[in-house]
């Protein structure tokens, strides 16, 4: 297992699997503002297993697992001999796929990985019918530095790390700095928050969450409402949630959203459910 | 080809205007999962099969990059 230090090792294993002239796969998107602030983290390393490259980036809890692979028959052997030189590890991998029985998730089911759970992309296209708002509630606002903090420590105790990717403290930083969270307070607290982003014509929502205590009032509209506004200028509008979340779905639905055929597997090595 | 790249991208992103002479991922236009759908649509209106390790942002950028990986498949 070798410690990633540089840029160069994703390139490198993009030739190494290219060199056998096959039909290669990976699951890492390869982002290099991303990919530079993991190999900041500390926390990647890397092992070549025959014709395969595996990335591993160790969590608290758990490993996720990114792979280059020359094509999906080696990515199943030398899936075999990761899993049976660690065979203590809990490992996550995400696939994003626009198939629901990508041939890549059975490679992994058949090497004892099983679906921790799903998600499915929706979108909106914002076509100017739609009526926003500017915030009049009193209790909205973006978060400063503190507030933001204190969302982070939200979702790390609320928010399931293996089904959903949370930030790290520098991104809700960066996001805080931004103006990118927006909260909701009661008696000085942080009742509910959005996260978003808006990247040129479009606009992210990234978490979006009302604390237990406050629920039933409303929160979650008035946060969410508050979001379209700020994202006002954005043509489209999108974020992920787990398919399971049924309620969600159809909340998102009135809002105009739509289901794609966009699909994030989270496949786990254990067997072991995602439980909203 | 570039008509029909665009018709492809239109396809995916309706909303959006393909002509413009800008960074399809910095202006917000397309993502990194919007590849994973592009990607399996050039592949089957070209017949070709773009290699994983073709699959990065940069080789979708706009019309010309795109243009430039379907041209070293082949693709007509």
């Amino acid at each position: 297992m070798e410690k990633i230090t540089t840029l160069d090792f994703f390139v490198n294993a993009l030739n190494f699997v290219k060199s056998f002239k096959k039909k290669s796969v990976n699951n890492y998107y390869f982002n290099s503002i991303k990919s530079e602030a993991l190999i900041n983290s500390g926390n990647l390393s890397g092992i070549t297993i025959g014709e395969v490259v595996f990335v591993l980036k160790q969590n608290e809890h758990f490993i996720n697992l990114y792979y280059y692979a020359a094509d999906l028959t080696e990515l199943g052997k030398s899936l075999d001999k990761l899993v049976s030189i660690y065979p203590d590890m809990t490992v996550i991998l995400d696939i994003v796929t626009t198939e629901v029985d990508a041939d890549v998730i059975k490679v992994f089911e058949h090497n004892g990985f099983n679906i921790y759970t799903s998600l499915v992309r929706m979108s909106r296209i914002y076509n100017g019918m739609s009526i926003f708002y500017e915030a009049i509630d009193q209790h909205l606002k973006v978060a400063n530095q503190n507030e933001s903090l204190e969302v982070f420590n939200q979702l790390k105790t609320f928010f399931d790390p293996k089904a959903e990717q949370l930030p790290t403290q520098d991104e809700i930083i960066e996001w805080s700095n931004n103006g990118n969270i927006l909260v909701y307070k009661i008696q000085n607290q942080v009742a509910g928050f959005i996260i978003y982003q808006l990247v040129g014509v479009t606009l992210y929502l990234r978490y979006w969450f009302v604390s237990p205590l406050f629920r039933e009032r409303k929160l979650g509209s008035k946060l969410f409402n508050y979001f379209l506004f700020k994202g006002k200028d954005s043509k489209r509008q999108l974020f992920w949630v787990i398919q399971t979340n049924e309620n969600a779905i159809i909340r998102y639905k009135h809002y105009g959203f739509k289901e794609e055929k966009m699909y994030n597997f989270v496949l786990i090595n254990k067997n072991t459910k995602y439980e909203s | 080809m570039k008509a029909k790249i665009i018709e492809i991208l239109t396809d995916i992103r309706s909303e959006f205007d393909f002509n413009e002479d800008v960074n399809f991922f910095q202006n917000g236009m397309l993502d990194s999962f919007d590849i994973v759908t592009l990607v399996t649509a050039l592949d089957e209106e070209y017949k070709i099969s773009i290699d994983g390790k073709d699959i990065i942002p940069d080789n979708f950028s706009s019309l010309n990059a795109i243009e430039s990986l379907l041209s070293k498949y082949g693709a007509k």
